[in-house]
């Protein structure tokens, strides 16, 4: 039952990300993108990771797409979408994702895993929030400081790059230039 | 566990099921009468001219919307936080922690803030 | 838990300087960013001043380690500060809009080069590699007003977010194949390979995903243009420090964590190595501009130091950490003399450097001794530099790289001494003599004798990081 939902929900998210790279509308490939994104946060939950998949949610369903529209909106995509938008270039680029397909499968085949569950039984991910939160806030605490840099050089930087300069302008002359 | 699941699922079926078949009904029922002038974009008789979505959206929507990724990324950390919030042992640990995380980010917001950045002048 | 926050002093002071700046920025009105650039540079010596005789130890939960190798690498980022805030102060008047928040960001990047220094786990190593190359995707497309800019940004992003892809893609292969995220447990459950599809494909991702940092085939696409299109000092940093901050990366990932395997990437890094030597050298023949020969000598530099990562010995890290400390002088003094030169003539282009020996003899010589030292002239610190690496391939048995290694020298020496007949046998169309202020030239006089010095009397610094290297094993 588990694996029938699994093959239920990967075929969609593959298919809807295929499609978000070859329709033609842009804003058609960013629904596309939702659907993918909703079947990976469901695939979350068969994980047995219910955080994971409210911050799909949350996060790429939610504030990721929005900037995603805008960005669309912005940009007058409405004249491209008539052009051409396959490149000389498809003939190569699909060998090459041929192959690194093949290449990636046949390694998987061959693979087995080591990683251990460990402690996280499902008995114990039934706290799945809880437990995650333990381990970024106490093992991983370095990583999660750093988030926040990193948070704050993005803010600083859409800031930098998208607007003029016209904060200090007007602090400098009173009605602005 | 997954059962506890089963409601939401279920859930996203009748909605699914509800929008696919408001559209499949109406395209069943709808009376049929095309005509060219009802393609326009408004019908009152004048030819529109050039293209409806050129250069009306201001580029500072972006920056409003980079922002609301920004501080959504910083909500999501709270969850986790504030569960975890309750054990005595670890509670000042990570209350300072977060602190630190939120200040960094604070810092960030009365930048832009100053910046004029959420101004929508 | 150990915190031990002490070990992570310089970091602190440098992300305070960086935070001091932007607070500051948001007090100062139009004008000159001198005071901030100057702020910057106090702020990186009392971040040197804190790490002087800095004790080793790990941090945070041991996902922080402050190791000899680590400091030699912090000791490099900080002069890179120096020199690059040094540049930009130059460079500031093409700045039009932002200066202040640009020496910030530097100071951002700088520090997240400076926590990749110390990384001992794939988690933190991601989040500060993405934190360095956000700073970086701002920085090389900051004077958006030139189509060029934004052309360098656009693809530095592009590749940047793919390369990414494949590192994360990696990183969980090799998560799954070993259960560990830290370095020092990956290693510990990783002894030997058995034919693990996982680690085999891990690796694959993870080293293809590394050479974006550090500009080598297959992810070299960005460089000439990134290089010829960023704001110049942007481009020292990426030719110095993130090249710099990508072989620490890569020499703790590789050499720490996955040394037990280290059949499997030996032959990948071989040929990476490889292609990015003829392909960075041949490439970089017919080019015009002086930012993307640069570039294309670049991407055969990483083939050099890569030809030492494929060595994995103590001999060859220790190599790495000579080419770079010669590499870093030589191509900072090559760019403030390109930045200066621009500042008179406003061009990059070859040909306009002809006759620049009697224009400004000190700039000329800059050039000469900062080119030919990256393409391992004799009595140069890049000389001694090359023939250590190719000396630990020899060692390791790799010929066929070493032989490589030796022609594409020579091939290196065709193209920069082009570059040097213009400058000293062809004649100037303008005979007005380039000012060069009194700052600039003690500057440029120190790194000359840096360089030379490296190149004459290597000894007592050659010996030093080859023992400092043993730690990394």
């Amino acid at each position: 039952m588990e694996q029938l939902f699994f093959y239920i929900f990967a075929l969609v998210a593959v298919v809807s990300a295929v499609l978000v790279v070859s329709v033609r509308n842009a804003v058609h490939s960013a629904f596309y993108l939702i659907i993918c994104l909703l079947q990976v946060a469901a695939l979350f939950i068969l994980l047995r990771s219910p955080f994971l998949a409210a911050v799909q949610v949350f996060i790429y369903v939610g504030a990721v797409m929005v900037l995603f529209l805008f960005a669309v909106m912005v940009l007058d995509i409405g004249k491209e979408k008539t052009k051409e938008f396959i490149h000389s270039q498809w003939l190569p680029a699909v060998g090459v994702i041929i192959a690194l397909f093949v290449m990636i499968g046949y390694m998987i085949k061959r693979g087995k895993l080591s990683a251990s569950l460990g402690i996280y039984n499902e008995a114990a991910l039934a706290k799945n929030t809880e437990v995650i939160g333990k381990t970024l806030f106490t093992q991983y605490i370095f990583p999660f400081e750093v988030v926040s840099l990193l948070l704050l050089v993005a803010l600083i930087g859409a800031i930098v790059l998208v607007m003029k300069d016209k904060g200090r302008a007007r602090k400098n002359n009173g009605a602005g230039s | 566990m997954l059962l506890t699941y089963l409601p939401i699922l279920i859930m996203i079926g009748v909605a699914s099921a509800m929008a696919i078949g408001a559209l499949v009904m109406s395209f069943i029922f709808q009376p049929r009468n095309p005509y060219a002038s009802k393609n326009s974009p408004w019908e009152c008789g004048m030819e529109p001219v050039g293209d409806a979505n050129e250069g009306h959206v201001r580029i500072h929507f972006f920056i409003i919307a980079m922002l609301f990724v920004i501080f959504d990324v910083e909500t999501l950390f709270l969850f986790p936080w504030a569960v975890l919030l309750t054990e005595k042992s670890l509670s000042t640990f990570i209350f300072v922690e977060m602190i630190i995380f939120i200040v960094v980010l604070a810092i960030g917001l009365v930048y832009a803030w100053v910046k004029g950045a959420l101004e929508w002048v | 838990m150990q915190m031990n926050l002490h070990l992570m002093t310089p970091e602190f002071v440098m992300l305070g300087t960086a935070f001091l700046l932007l607070i500051l920025e948001l007090f100062l009105y139009k004008g000159s960013r001198m005071v901030t650039g100057v702020i910057g540079i106090i702020g990186t010596c009392i971040a040197g001043y804190t790490l002087i005789g800095a004790e080793t130890g790990k941090a945070v939960g041991g996902l922080f380690l402050q190791d000899t190798v680590s400091i030699f690498f912090k000791w490099l980022f900080l002069v890179i500060t120096v020199l690059i805030l040094y540049l930009v102060m130059m460079y500031e008047d093409k700045i039009k809009n932002w200066r202040g928040e640009f020496y910030a960001l530097i100071l951002f990047s700088i520090s997240g080069m400076m926590f990749l220094s110390s990384i001992t786990d794939f988690i933190g190593f991601y989040v500060s590699l993405e934190f360095v190359a956000v700073c970086l995707y701002v920085l090389a497309a900051f004077t958006n007003d030139n189509p060029l800019t934004v052309e360098a940004g656009l693809k530095y992003l592009v590749t940047g977010a793919l390369a990414s892809g494949f590192l994360v893609y990696g990183i969980s292969f090799i998560y799954g194949a070993s259960g560990a995220t830290g370095f020092v447990e990956v290693a510990h459950s990783l002894k030997s390979v058995d034919g693990n599809g996982f680690l085999i494909i891990g690796i694959t991702l993870l080293v293809i995903g590394l050479t974006f940092k550090i500009s080598s085939i297959p992810f070299h696409v960005w460089a000439p243009d990134v290089y010829q299109g960023a704001p110049t000092p942007v481009t020292a940093l990426l030719a110095a420090a993130s090249k710099s901050a990508g072989f620490i990366v890569i020499m703790r990932i590789l050499f720490t964590g996955l040394i037990g395997v280290k059949a499997e990437w030996i032959i990948l890094v071989s040929i990476i190595s490889g292609a990015s030597l003829l392909f960075g050298n041949l490439a970089a023949m017919p080019q015009k501009d002086i930012k993307r020969l640069i570039a294309y000598a670049g991407i055969g530099s990483a083939g050099y130091l890569l030809m030492a990562v494929a060595a994995a010995s103590a001999l060859g890290a220790g190599a790495i950490m000579f080419y770079l400390l010669t590499y870093v002088f030589s191509i900072l003094g090559s760019f403030i003399a390109i930045v200066a030169f621009n500042n008179a003539e406003g061009s990059d282009l070859i040909e306009s450097y002809a006759g620049l020996s009697r224009r400004s003899p000190l700039l000329a010589a800059t050039l000469f001794i900062g080119l030919l030292s990256i393409a391992g002239i004799p009595p140069l610190g890049g000389f001694i530099a090359k023939f250590y690496i190719i000396a630990a391939a020899v060692k390791e048995g790799l010929w066929a790289l070493a032989v490589i290694g030796v022609v594409m020298a020579v091939v290196a020496m065709y193209y920069f001494l082009l570059v040097v007949k213009s400058m000293y046998l062809r004649p100037p169309k303008n005979t007005e003599p380039i000012k060069v202020d009194i700052t600039t030239r003690a500057l440029l006089y120190f790194i000359n004798a840096v360089t030379i010095f490296l190149g004459l009397y290597p000894g007592p610094i050659t010996d030093w990081v080859m023992d400092i290297a043993k730690v990394l094993f």
